[in-house]
């Protein structure tokens, strides 16, 4: 299985390192580039529990130890273009999940409890686009980092969650938290597979060039190592599609 | 909960003298004649001259109420000063029909439920408005006379005539339309679910129960209330905490509300309503106590959580970082705008 996958591989990768440079081929025709456009998805499971020391964590406890579906949208606007393309981006987010609550014996309840996050994301982007411009290498390594600030809430029946505290407060389950992130990611240029129909996207919509791409997030998201902050950060591995334009 | 309109009982009847049926002896005169029950409700019309409507409990207590049915009628061109109309309504069956209604000499056999004759000068649309005292239509006046009725059916014949007056003395110069309507009345309410049960959590209640016996098209209701129910009542309409029509799976649903309050004693019962859209009276009825649930954020403070919420944290890092955003914004923003559309 996994010699028929590496075959496989091999071929395709020799298949498109003999395929021109498309994409870039009839510099004449192409319209101009900006930046990219990228929709991404995977598994996100918060590190909420690492504050708690010993046993099950709250965020296991409630909804399990799986990640939930991530998705998240980003645009990084080419400042440079040369030896790669440099520039800076952002991105928004979403990561949602549900469970029981717990009634006063720890037992599930059959109220439902929900945790919803949308990450917000200011990055700095770097693509080494270079062999694939000039050589028509269609693989793209890439990597970003940038400030994260992370907008949270749980939510049951009667709306947003409240915790009276020790001080008599009514603390409200709502917040955001400030935090970094790294993305390192390598792409695969679609257009290697279908140069007409490339050409014919960026003719009619602009679109330049198509990637597949996966990507390695780690996310410290936490106030910075704040001790009054949940912590929302994960390391993850995303899939996705961008769009060069 | 829906009502199913009464007008789909008894709503419309159109028909044009054109197509009358073969009785008729001229059509010079009505272009088409509506009638409409509840003239409030939607109207359904048709070209047919038979009618037949299912009626069920609910609308059969609406019938029992004070009523009016409303006849229109419209003429092909601007009617004369010499003619006069009349309309006949006949109920139930036996030796009296229509061709009885079209003339004098059968009149006098007819048992005639209703009549209006000479009805005043006629305009080019003419309305007569004919009104039931409570209970006349049917003879009902409460649920039992209406359960009396269940599987019966009542036909109501109506006849309209236009009389030309300068030749009162031939029919054949008579406009005639009849509509005949049946009611066939199902008034029976069904069984109510068995083997119901309940769970309760703060504000939402799981409820059970059998519903294998039951048509897949029909519905299911659940009552909750803070004051007692009783098992055989008709379904409340008031003062009710919640009530909901069950969608989705037929033999469970959760109830949420919001006006559930935790370790309170809540009364549930259930209902179910056939195709002929008759409610069953109360099911058993199920005695549950609201419990204190924990919710997420809830839990993650009790066992120690230090997040306190709110968006503009305190951590002098996290003020670093807005201080960094402000710092890369007023960098890259103007670059940004220079090199626009860069490639």
């Amino acid at each position: 299985m996994k010699t028929a996958a590496t075959r496989i591989s091999l071929v395709a990768l020799i298949v498109t390192l003999v395929t021109p440079a498309l994409g870039y081929s009839d510099e004449g025709v192409e319209t101009p580039i900006s930046g990219q456009l990228g929709f991404k998805f995977g598994s996100y499971l918060p590190e909420v529990d690492e504050q708690f020391s010993g046993g099950t964590g709250p965020y296991q406890t409630i909804f399990g130890s799986g990640g939930s579906l991530y998705f998240e949208a980003s645009y990084l606007h080419y400042l440079y273009r040369g030896v790669g393309a440099l520039g800076i981006g952002f991105g928004v987010g979403y990561m949602g999940n549900s469970g029981k609550g717990r009634l006063a014996d720890g037992t599930e309840s059959i109220d439902e409890t929900r945790f919803r996050m949308v990450p917000l994301r200011l990055f700095v982007g770097y693509r080494f686009d270079f062999l694939a411009r000039q050589f028509g290498i269609p693989l793209v390594p890439y990597v970003d980092a940038g400030i994260d600030y992370h907008i949270w809430w749980v939510k049951s029946e009667g709306g947003v969650s409240t915790y009276l505290d020790n001080d008599g407060e009514i603390d409200r389950g709502a917040g955001g938290v400030f935090g970094w992130h790294t993305a390192l990611g390598l792409q695969f240029l679609l257009d290697s597979l279908a140069d007409q129909m490339s050409r014919s996207l960026d003719a009619n919509t602009g679109i330049n060039n198509s990637y597949l791409f996966a990507e390695f997030l780690l996310a410290d998201v936490d106030d910075f190592g704040s001790d009054e902050s949940i912590r929302l950060g994960d390391s993850a591995f995303l899939f996705g599609l961008a769009f060069e334009f | 909960m829906t009502n199913r309109p009464l007008a789909l009982c008894v709503a419309a009847l159109l028909t044009t003298l054109a197509a009358a049926p073969s009785w008729a002896q001229t059509s010079d005169q009505v272009s088409s004649v509506d009638i409409d029950f509840n003239s409030d409700l939607d109207q359904a019309t048709s070209e047919d001259t038979e009618h037949t409507y299912t009626v069920n409990l609910e609308e059969c207590l609406q019938l029992a109420q004070n009523d009016t049915f409303e006849f229109t009628w419209v003429f092909d061109s601007d009617p004369t000063s010499d003619q006069s109309y009349t309309l006949k309504v006949k109920r139930g069956s036996g030796s009296c029909n229509e061709d009885s209604l079209t003339s004098e000499d059968g009149e006098s056999n007819c048992s005639l439920f209703r009549t209006a004759q000479n009805l005043g000068n006629a305009t080019s649309n003419s309305t007569l408005v004919v009104e039931f005292s409570q209970g006349e239509l049917f003879n009902v006046s409460d649920e039992a006379s209406c359960s009396q009725l269940d599987g019966q059916t009542v036909t109501l014949t109506i006849v309209f005539t236009a009389f030309d007056d300068n030749s009162s003395t031939d029919d054949s110069s008579d406009s005639i339309d009849s509509d005949r309507i049946t009611f066939a009345f199902e008034t029976d309410r069904p069984s109510a679910p068995t083997n119901l049960s309940a769970v309760a959590g703060e504000s939402s209640i799981q409820m059970g129960w059998d519903a294998e016996t039951f048509d897949v098209d029909a519905d299911f209701f659940v009552y909750v209330s803070s004051s007692v129910l009783v098992e055989g009542d008709t379904p409340p309409t008031g003062s009710l905490i919640a009530s909901s029509q069950i969608t989705g799976d037929r033999d469970s649903a959760t109830i949420t509300d919001d006006d559930l309050q935790a370790n309170q004693t809540y009364y549930v019962a259930m209902t179910y309503r056939d195709t002929d859209l008759n409610e069953s009276n109360l099911s058993e009825v199920v005695e549950v106590t609201t419990q204190s649930v924990t919710d997420f954020y809830e839990y993650y403070r009790e066992v120690g959580g230090p997040d306190q919420g709110g968006f503009c944290s305190s951590a002098p890092a996290s003020q670093g970082a807005l201080w960094l955003l402000a710092l890369i914004g007023a960098l890259v923003l103007p670059r940004s705008r220079r090199k626009g559309g860069a490639r």
